[in-house]
């Protein structure tokens, strides 16, 4: 038998490791990486690190200022709000939730969402056009309008805000999906592996899947950030996350009516929701181009 | 003695689905006789919309026929059962950017038929890929490159590989050498007809370069609007081509060479 590695000097790269040399190459995309990182990090272990419990009032030490200021206590690092409760502790559990609630509204839909593209895309004639045209119906609303229409049906709580974004998005995913697999369908390379015999299942795993992977991670990224702005939007209006989990659109809106005395309150929380969808986004564009380039040079 | 694959009275009308919407063309391929023997090349010439990539893609059952029979080796072959003639009769698409898949390596493409349609285990699947890769005159470690890093005359031979790879019969090629520059495409034609002497193969290909048809064929076929018009040996279609639509092709190419 012919051995392969013989004469094998060069490294040949897997699709993933090419894929993170090309992501390397862009400074900015690696910050993105880092900063997501840390809040990824936050949101792991921050519960386990803060000394206290999110909702716990400090009755004595109302509206104190981050430690740096001359009024600050390094007891509160971050300052507390007007019902006593530590900033950096609720912080923690916010990121923990409005990041984690995303991320899996997202995967969930995203899922849903390609399945039915999937479906949608290898079949052909009516079936297909009938479902690509409810969806361009549903596309034209704005998810958040979706969301609160969803949510005044099934009330409010961050379970419902959840299914609410997440049925909104599944659209989005129908369609990109849809109109990729269709497009790939025509082309040459797969009519050769059809003349094979390959099975529709087949041509999708082995031939269909490994472009499509581009796409779902620049749409799955897009729609993270979405989700999470949607989420702490929702929070903010008292349509999603109740008062009494730290979320941080709720923290926002909790912090409003003191926010001549107390800026810190809203600011921290829209710096984090801020920061985590820059983030995303430039980790989501960076992969893009990584993706792109992986396959043309 | 029986041919190798015979063509009997095939035709092919296409379905007009919408009517009213599309200018009705009267376009209707054949009847088609042919008859191919083992280790024969033959080309296919003619015009643009002649019919001649339809040909090939009825011949490997890419396209249903109307009416008509394919039968290999005497066995009548079933028009919707793609799978059953994957192995003897293989396609070769014209070479353009979308005949090869970006995302997934050589290797694995042209492993894909193998595992489709033989019972081989992983490492004979291997090394069945990598003795065609050299076979083609590729290198084993072309296995884990990507389409963007191959050429084009590279990604022809990848092309190649893979209609090779089940050991087939015949192979028909839309336009193999089209794509290619002068010296590959040489390369390309020598690499055929030593594949072929060696494995004795029956080879049909399309093409519009008439230099390489004399060359390479030992029959030509001549199509115009649907239908075969002339089918002789290579050398009497050159010396004497009897259809006015073959005398034009053969004509012009004669007025080249003479310059």
């Amino acid at each position: 038998m012919l051995d392969v590695n013989l004469y094998d000097e060069e490294h040949h790269p897997s699709p993933l490791q090419a894929t993170w040399h090309e992501f390397k190459q862009s400074h900015i995309a690696v910050t993105g990486l880092l900063i997501l990182g840390i809040f990824v990090i936050i949101a792991l272990l921050g519960p386990l690190l803060s000394p206290y419990d999110p909702s716990t009032q400090h009755t004595n030490t109302l509206l104190i200022p981050p430690a740096w200021d001359d009024n600050g206590s390094i007891l509160h690092v971050l300052g507390t709000d007007a019902l006593g409760r530590d900033m950096l502790t609720r912080l923690f559990y916010g990121t923990q939730i409005t990041l984690f609630a995303s991320i899996f509204t997202v995967f969930v839909a995203l899922m849903i969402g390609m399945l039915l593209g999937v479906i949608a895309g290898m079949a052909s004639g009516l079936r297909s056009s009938f479902v690509n045209h409810i969806l361009d119906i549903l596309m034209l609303t704005p998810t958040l309008l979706i969301a609160i229409i969803i949510v005044a049906i099934l009330g409010t709580g961050l379970t419902n805000a959840m299914m609410a974004i997440g049925l909104a998005l599944i659209p989005r995913f129908v369609h990109v999906t849809r109109d990729f697999v269709r497009q790939e369908m025509n082309k040459d390379y797969i009519k050769i592996a059809r003349l094979d015999g390959a099975s529709q299942r087949q041509l999708f795993v082995t031939n269909i899947l490994p472009n499509m992977v581009e796409l779902l991670i620049v749409h799955g990224s897009l729609a993270i950030s979405v989700a999470i702005l949607d989420i702490s939007a929702l929070g903010f209006l008292k349509l999603g996350t109740q008062t009494l989990q730290p979320e941080l659109g709720v923290m926002i809106a909790e912090g409003l009516s003191t926010a001549y005395i107390a800026p810190w309150n809203i600011l921290l929380p829209g710096l984090g929701i801020f920061l985590m969808v820059l983030s995303i986004n430039i980790v989501g564009d960076g992969l893009r181009s990584a993706l792109r380039n992986r396959l043309t040079h | 003695m029986i041919p190798l694959l015979s063509i009997n009275q095939l035709t092919f009308k296409p379905t007009k689905k919408w009517e009213f919407m599309v200018p009705s063309t009267d376009f209707v391929l054949g009847p088609v006789d042919l008859t191919i023997n083992k280790g024969e090349s033959i080309a296919i010439i003619g015009q643009n919309d002649s019919g001649k990539s339809l040909l090939a893609k009825l011949i490997v059952g890419a396209v249903t026929p109307t009416s008509g029979q394919i039968s290999l080796n005497g066995q009548q072959l079933d028009p919707n059962n793609t799978k059953a003639r994957a192995s003897d009769i293989r396609m070769m698409f014209r070479q353009s950017s979308e005949s090869l898949n970006p995302g997934i390596s050589i290797g694995t493409m042209i492993e894909e038929p193998l595992r489709l349609n033989t019972q081989l285990s992983p490492e004979m699947r291997l090394e069945k890929v990598l003795k065609t890769l050299t076979l083609v005159g590729l290198m084993p470690d072309h296995y884990y490159f990507y389409k963007h890093m191959l050429s084009e005359g590279q990604q022809q031979r990848v092309a190649l590989a893979r209609a090779l790879i089940l050991d087939p019969q015949v192979i028909v090629a839309d336009e193999p050498f089209a794509a290619l520059d002068p010296s590959v495409r040489s390369q390309t034609v020598n690499l055929l007809l030593t594949l072929q002497a060696e494995l004795g193969l029956a080879f049909i290909f399309i093409s519009h370069n008439l230099g390489i048809v004399r060359h390479m064929s030992d029959r030509t076929i001549v199509m115009n609007e649907g239908q075969v018009v002339e089918v002789k040996d290579t050398q009497a279609m050159f010396a004497d081509p009897e259809h006015p639509s073959s005398q034009k092709l053969i004509n012009a190419h004669k007025a080249l060479l003479t310059y």
